[in-house]
């Protein structure tokens, strides 16, 4: 009973015991490959975007990651989201081949590190309001809202403002916040 | 009440914690947050040991912190902090380092390697640790393995790796300029500018330069060693795309000193003390290519030109020695449970010695080969829990064709804090130019006529080999204590000794030649064990003890009048270590840490115990300021034979970052 009676004291005392753990976990194996951080990432955007029509509330329905192109993930993607839910959402990986089968698509990966596999998919996508991310700082330059950049064993990430204003999806200040760079003309 | 919200929180928190537990590694990346997620470092593309069969190994890894925090100026002062790692210090700028035994005054069972160039001479398959003056506040990392390197590794990985890392130049922009001065080190200055090439590119450059007293000698008086060395060098970063990395560099350095060397003489007085100019130059280039092509899977391509000259004329001559070297490594996942690397590569090594009457190689000049292919498969028996990793290298080098070296390696993960790992490997030390090559006067007899002793290399010498299984257990026994352990035992065949032949009479001397074979064997055993604790978040405790057994071990398989070429009186058995490290307020940290090494039985030296300090103060993020010092227990003490002492000593230093 008591537990009820404090429970914010409470809650903040267990998320702190829960990050000591997990931090502990995360230590005894120092290092991870890429993907599996990267695909840690992709789960942290989904949880701090807003979609339009959505209020940012809705309970209904899956919440779509979609690998688009070259896949670096493998299985790693879908055991990252495995039984994860955002705002009640449970999560879903859906790898379409054209644009087509990429509708449902919210939050879309897009693979391939040349212009050419690149913009196809962006201009697919630039009517949607899809979170756009892929790898490096041409990912951004290309048209794509969210760019990984690899800094010092660390993964990190851009964001081209003008790109994610043009496709309606709303990013939490937060994951501005801890971009490594903030570019387009809302940035200026 | 408020005792009773405790324990409620407290049981909320030990099911909380269960619940932790019982996830997998790989979920926990999920449950973090983007500020923690910015700061997981990933697993490097090269072979860092985190891809050495995630540590099947006695790997340990010196940060750029723990750098910073020991006030190391150094490359081997750095060494030090690695448990398990022998390192001492032999007079102004010269030192002998070795792991797992076989310390010398020429240590030739390590491989040491810059951003992936073996800095191991192949003149006498050790490393000139003087020439090795790159800035440490570029340095990211230096992995340490004990122990056989293993099939991913270069040649000469016998009784361990070290491999200094650099930051890649997209980390450095800025600049730094470091000062440091004091006794015994005069000024120890390095200068850093790096800017930004285009959207995802960045070049630094550095300059160094470093003046070092006199080591004094037993009688007080000193070694005439002074030491001046200057050097620059640059490296560019360039992301290609996403997944293509491109990187070059380049090191260039001069050292001028003095060397005083005791030399043989076939006429009387048979011996004589000569003190001479040494001066050291050289310059290397290195390109890196790589490319990541998946989860797990990469492609690299990497080159360099290294040339070495060290003018020692006391005793020894010219020595100008130019390698090129090509490789390639190839990483990529067959199935769910095989990562495979394999790899080649290519070493030519042209140079000599225009030597003296005492010290020669013949032929003066030689162009040597190496060439190595690998492959290695490390396989996941029971996911999570049970890894197994089989290897093999084999490489062909021109001295005894062609050398087989295989390994195995078990990693069981019974919980997500307890490693334990096994491993058996056989590694060889291939010949060098001195095994093979060299003419030397070891010492002359007043006999009529005089004899002398002349030490002569053997064109058919063969690898030293060694076999070696291992232990070891890695655990994090609470959040603030972890524990590595590692042991092994080693049998070694085919060690260097020294057999005389019959005399003969030439220019009106005997000479006794004694020629390199291979007639020795043996075993050796010991291990180490390192812990680290963190009593409070701001608080560090390191501590280390390394044991070897290697004293009456070593034989020799051959007729009467053959000895060892082997020392093991020169490597102590017991090493400790004990350091601690505090981040106090005001941007205020204080390290002291303590070493004890047991006595060098022959010649004797030592035991001895030294302790050093630091206290540091940053007043802003980009100052730093900081107080040394070293070796304070003692106004004086030695570390190996040839009576050099090494002075109590201080230094300020300053780090300014713009």
């Amino acid at each position: 009973m008591a537990l009820l009676k404090h429970p914010r004291r409470c809650r903040s005392l267990a998320a702190l015991s829960l990050f000591a753990l997990t931090a502990r976990g995360l230590r005894s194996q120092e290092a991870h490959p890429e993907y599996e951080v990267k695909a840690a990432y992709l789960l942290n955007f989904a949880r701090y975007a807003a979609w339009p029509g959505s209020g940012g509330s809705e309970a209904a329905g899956d919440l779509v990651i979609c690998v688009l192109g070259h896949d670096p993930f493998g299985a790693v993607l879908d055991r990252t989201v495995a039984g994860r839910t955002v705002l009640g959402r449970p999560v879903r990986v859906l790898r379409p081949a054209n644009r087509a089968e990429a509708g449902p698509c919210q939050l879309a990966f897009v693979g391939g590190d040349r212009r050419s596999e690149i913009e196809p998919w962006l201009s697919d996508l630039s009517d949607r309001p899809v979170l756009t991310v892929g790898d490096g700082a041409q990912f951004t330059d290309a048209g794509g809202a969210i760019g990984f950049v690899v800094r010092d064993r660390t993964v990190r990430f851009e964001v081209n403002l003008d790109a994610l204003r043009h496709s309606g999806v709303k990013l939490s200040s937060r994951v501005l916040a801890l971009a490594s760079r903030v570019e387009g003309e809302a940035a200026r | 009440m408020r005792r009773r919200v405790g324990v409620a929180c407290l049981l909320a928190l030990a099911s909380s914690a269960a619940a932790a537990q019982q996830r997998s590694q790989g979920d926990s990346l999920a449950d973090l947050d983007l500020e923690q997620l910015a700061r997981v470092k990933i697993t490097s593309v090269s072979r860092g040991p985190e891809n050495v069969g995630q540590a099947m190994a006695a790997v340990f890894v010196i940060s750029q912190d723990d750098i910073r925090r020991a006030g190391a100026t150094s490359l081997p002062e750095a060494l030090r902090l690695a448990p398990g790692l022998q390192v001492e210090r032999l007079g102004a700028q010269n030192w002998s380092i070795t792991s797992r035994g076989f310390a010398d005054f020429t240590t030739n069972k390590l491989l040491v390697l810059v951003d992936g160039r073996a800095i191991y001479s192949p003149l006498f398959a050790g490393v000139f640790w003087d020439s090795q003056i790159m800035p440490l506040d570029d340095v990211e990392r230096i992995e340490v393995i004990l122990g056989p390197g293993g099939t991913l590794w270069g040649s000469n990985a016998v009784n361990g790796v070290i491999n200094v890392v650099t930051r890649a130049a997209t980390s450095t922009t800025g600049g730094l300029v470091g000062v440091r001065a004091g006794t015994e080190q005069h000024i120890n200055t390095t200068a850093r500018y790096g800017l930004p090439l285009g959207r995802s590119g960045a070049i630094r450059f550095y300059g160094t330069y470093l003046d070092r007293e006199p080591i004094e000698l037993a009688d007080g008086s000193d070694a005439e060693d002074a030491w001046q060395s200057g050097g620059g060098g640059f490296r560019m970063d360039l992301d290609r795309s996403a997944r293509t990395h491109l990187t070059l560099q380049g090191d260039a350095y001069r050292a001028s000193s003095e060397q005083t060397v005791r030399e043989a003489l076939p006429d009387p007085p048979f011996a004589r003390s000569v003190t001479g100019p040494v001066d050291l130059n050289g310059f290397n280039l290195l390109g890196r290519w790589s490319r990541q092509t998946g989860e797990a899977s990469d492609l690299q391509v990497q080159a360099y030109f290294d040339r070495t000259v060290r003018d020692q004329q006391p005793s020894v001559g010219r020595t100008a020695v130019n390698i090129g070297d090509i490789e390639l490594q190839h990483r990529f996942l067959a199935g769910r449970r095989h990562s495979i690397v394999w790899g080649a590569g290519y070493r030519i090594a042209d140079g000599g010695l225009d030597g003296t009457f005492t010290t020669a190689l013949d032929p003066a000049q030689r162009t040597t080969h190496l060439a190595m292919v690998y492959v290695r498969d490390d396989i996941e028996l029971v996911p999570a829990r049970v890894a197994l990793a089989v290897g093999s290298k084999v490489e062909w080098n021109s001295y005894t064709g062609i050398e087989l070296q295989p390994e195995a390696r078990l990693r069981w993960t019974p919980g997500s804090r307890h490693t334990f790992w096994g491993a058996l490997s056989s590694p060889v030390r291939s010949p060098s130019r001195l095994d093979a090559d060299i003419r030397f006067i070891a010492g002359g007899f007043p006999t009529s006529p005089p004899t002398y002793l002349q030490v002569r290399g053997n064109p058919d010498f063969a690898s030293e080999r060694l076999v070696e299984a291992e232990l070891g257990y890695r655990g994090e026994l609470s959040a603030h204590f972890s524990v590595d352990l590692s042991g092994y035992y080693g049998w070694y065949d085919e060690l260097r000794t020294l057999t005389p032949g019959a005399p003969f009479a030439e220019d009106g001397h005997v000479i006794q030649p004694v020629t390199i074979t291979n007639f020795g064997k043996g075993h050796s055993a010991g291990g180490t064990a390192a812990i680290i604790w963190r009593p409070a978040p701001r608080l560090q405790v390191r501590g280390s003890y390394t044991f070897l057994d290697m004293a009456d071990t070593l034989d020799v398989d051959a007729a009467a009048g053959t000895t060892p070429n082997v020392n093991p009186g020169l490597s102590p058995e017991h090493q400790a270590g004990l350091g601690l490290y505090a981040a106090l307020p005001g941007g205020v940290s204080l390290t002291l840490s303590g070493r004890y090494t047991s006595p060098l039985r022959n010649p004797r030296v030592g035991p001895y115990a030294e302790a050093d300090a630091r206290l540091g103060w940053s007043p802003s993020p980009r100052l730093t300021l900081a107080v040394v010092g070293r070796d304070l227990l003692q106004r004086r003490h030695a570390e190996f034979p040839g009576e050099h002492y090494l002075p109590r000593r201080g230094q300020l230093q300053l780090t300014w970052r713009f």
